[in-house]
């Protein structure tokens, strides 16, 4: 029978893993799943929270769960590659603790592999999904995948095809062909895993326009200044693919670096930072942020 | 996980022996667990003429003249002016080089690459201009005599400041590699610590089958393989077998390989009347079975880096008849030992040249003599030491 791993890294959160393995579980695909959760460094209680919860699952659950523990909390790409190391199955999917598949998901995204693999023969491919977008006390948003444009230039842009790994069923060797997450990104390192992917031939499809999987959204405690280091770090890695775009092209792309690291500056309440971050826009691009205060009658993060 | 950047300046569709070693190293290095990453600068979206693993990642650094920088900008059009005065080469030097070692030196910081090899010239200057910018420990390789690649005005840009560059660039490597223990000599003495040997390797399945030498000679065929080219010199193999071939009406010649100068030898041969005893035969996808069929290898270059065709035709138990001042060669062969190696000093070696061939056509005792220490005489060149020794630079480095 086809067996899927589901790599899930967790921190300190096992009520959102519940969820998250929830939808796992009421999936309608009738295969196997083989759940791995490498937790990483959480705290004593939630530990013993956690194993309780999953041993609880493996007596109830035909799937397999598994645990892998970090001694200490080495971060989200170092434990995104020990879940890597871990691919014991032919197909692997990824999801993040707090974060829901409908039950469809595997069941559509399967269609597309088999499909892709006589439409694409030779290729890798990864097969992303449309989603849900739900910020913390809001209603959710459908949010599309573009497929079917030029994909490195959709993932750069980052609007319209965005790098969520946990949208993501694909064959092991498709991953595995990708290598590792880079462990100087603490942050964004799956943009640079897809980035990596789609330069090097990589194709991602998806299956009918119906939202797959729901992310609960929330910028709380995320560091804008660490978020901007990244998004450097990957524009510096891979400035020869932005370098093969326009100089406009890529100035915008500056822009939207400032301008998205402001959301996240507002959004934990540090003021000065979202200023600094937004006046940093306004130079880089002036008429376009003057275009920006125009059309939205203010400032839009 | 150790990275390793592999640099060379064109890629895409290119059939040559350089792009051969260039994939294999790759392919090597994946499967000895090394994160392997292809540079290379071309404004095409060709892909490898041979097959690549797919966990390599191919990085193609060509950047558009619209995103380019200003500077280069200004060197480009300089440098499309004139290139005669010295003034003028610096600025061609620049064009050429510049935005290619900028890109190599930013993308080996970022990604931090641990080590990068360079194939041929092209890509030995501009990763070695990139220094200034990375860490990353540098090896160049070397693929020809080191005269010729570092001396020879014809060979590679004939931009002088470029001449000089490449040799004066050499100090920044960590490893300069050679193909044979004699080519070191060549370099400054100061140099002499960081050079190391790594000879081309003869692919495994050639050692299967133990040669037949009276079986090979009975194939009555003169074989020679390599690009038509002017380095070559088949001109003087055709000069020389059309002096006897109409003593050996049984026997035939045979060349395979294309290039420039196939249609001055098809004139040549037209010309000389030698009918059906040349064929000019073009690319054939399996030389193996060729070198089974003939009976001699005649190779009448000027020089050779390695001389791979000669080494695989030894390894088939084929003589080979060549030039004595034929450096990549004369390593290896030996006269009457393994062939017979000729004097070019008088009128370009023609005589010297059919008088061999016709040694081993009217020789038998000799001709099996040779065979017979063909294939042992060229066993060093073994896949496995091959990789062995880059294993060995590899593990000195990083």
């Amino acid at each position: 029978m086809v067996r899927v791993d589901v790599l899930i890294p967790h921190y300190n959160d096992v009520e959102g893993l519940k969820l998250s393995i929830n939808s796992v579980l009421n999936q309608t695909w009738a295969g196997i799943f083989r759940i791995v959760i490498c937790d990483d460094g959480s705290g004593f209680e939630k530990k013993i929270e956690l194993k309780n919860y999953l041993a609880e699952l493996n007596s109830v659950s035909r799937h397999n769960v598994c645990l892998i523990e970090n001694l200490e909390n080495l971060g989200r790409p170092k434990t995104r590659n020990v879940l890597l190391n871990a691919i014991e199955s032919e197909y692997v999917s990824w999801l993040d603790a707090g974060d829901e598949w409908y039950p469809n998901k595997i069941k559509k995204q399967f269609n597309s592999i088999y499909r892709s693999e006589f439409k694409y023969p030779g290729k890798d491919v990864w097969v992303t999904c449309d989603y849900d977008w739900q910020w913390v006390g809001r209603r959710r948003r459908k949010r599309i995948q573009k497929v079917d444009s030029d994909q490195l230039k959709e993932l750069l842009v980052g609007q319209n095809l965005r790098s969520y790994l946990w949208t993501i069923l694909a064959s092991a060797e498709a991953f595995k062909n990708n290598g590792y997450f880079d462990e100087s990104l603490p942050r964004l390192q799956d943009l640079d895993y897809f980035i990596r992917f789609v330069a090097n031939d990589g194709i991602l499809v998806k299956p009918d326009r119906n939202p797959l999987c729901v992310y609960h959204k929330s910028d709380i405690g995320r560091d804008a200044e660490e978020i901007k280091d990244c998004y450097f770090h990957i524009h510096n890695k891979n400035r020869y693919i932005y370098q093969k775009f326009s100089k406009g092209f890529q100035r915008n792309r500056v822009y939207d670096v400032y301008m998205h690291t402001a959301r996240f500056a507002i959004n934990n309440n540090d003021k000065v930072l979202s200023y600094k971050f937004i006046f940093i826009s306004a130079l880089i691009s002036p008429l376009r942020f003057i275009y920006g205060v125009i059309v939205n009658k203010g400032i839009k993060l | 996980m150790k990275k390793i950047g592999l640099v060379i300046r064109l890629l895409g569709n290119r059939s040559g022996g350089a792009e051969r070693l260039y994939c294999e190293l790759a392919n090597w290095l994946v499967q000895e667990g090394y994160e392997v990453h292809c540079l290379y600068c071309e404004s095409g979206d060709g892909k490898p003429f041979y097959d690549i693993d797919k966990k390599v990642r191919m990085v193609n650094l060509w950047i558009p003249y619209k995103s380019r920088s200003i500077t280069t900008k200004f060197y480009d059009l300089v440098a499309a002016k004139d290139s005669s005065s010295k003034i003028m080469s610096y600025f061609g030097f620049l064009s050429k080089h510049n935005e290619f070692s900028k890109c190599l030196g930013n993308y080996i910081k970022y990604n931090s690459l641990d080590l990068t090899i360079s194939l041929l010239p092209p890509a030995n200057t501009p990763l070695l201009l990139s220094k200034r910018y990375h860490n990353s420990k540098i090896i160049v390789t070397n693929h020809n005599v080191p005269e010729q690649d570092y001396e020879n005005k014809n060979r590679w840009s004939k931009n002088p400041y470029d001449i000089l560059m490449r040799k004066k660039l050499l100090s920044r490597a960590d490893k300069i590699h050679v193909l044979f223990e004699s080519f070191k000599n060549w370099f400054e003495p100061d140099l002499s610590g960081r050079i190391t040997v790594i000879e081309n390797y003869i692919s495994d399945s050639y050692f299967s089958i133990l040669p037949e030498p009276e079986a090979l000679y009975q194939k009555k065929r003169l074989i020679a393989v390599g690009r038509l080219a002017d380095v070559k010199n088949y001109h003087v193999l055709i000069e020389s077998w059309s002096k006897i071939h109409l003593k050996h009406p049984d026997w035939i010649l045979v060349i395979f390989g294309k290039g420039p100068d196939s249609v001055k030898l098809k004139d040549m041969c037209q010309k000389l009347n030698l009918g059906n005893s040349v064929v000019l035969a073009g690319h054939t996808k399996n030389i193996y079975e060729e070198y089974k069929k003939s009976s001699i290898l005649c190779h009448p270059a000027l020089y050779e880096g390695f001389g791979l065709s000669v080494a695989e035709g030894l390894a088939c138990g084929l003589p080979v008849v060549a030039f004595s001042d034929c450096e990549g060669v004369n390593q290896f062969v030996f006269n009457d030992v393994n062939g017979i190696m000729c004097d070019r000093s008088h009128s370009n070696g023609v005589n010297e040249f059919s008088e061999a061939l016709e040694k081993l056509i009217n020789n038998k005792k000799i001709y099996l003599d040779l065979s017979e220490k063909s294939q042992s005489s060229v066993k060093v060149f073994s896949e496995v030491k091959y990789y062995e020794k880059w294993k060995k630079l590899i593990e000195e480095l990083i």
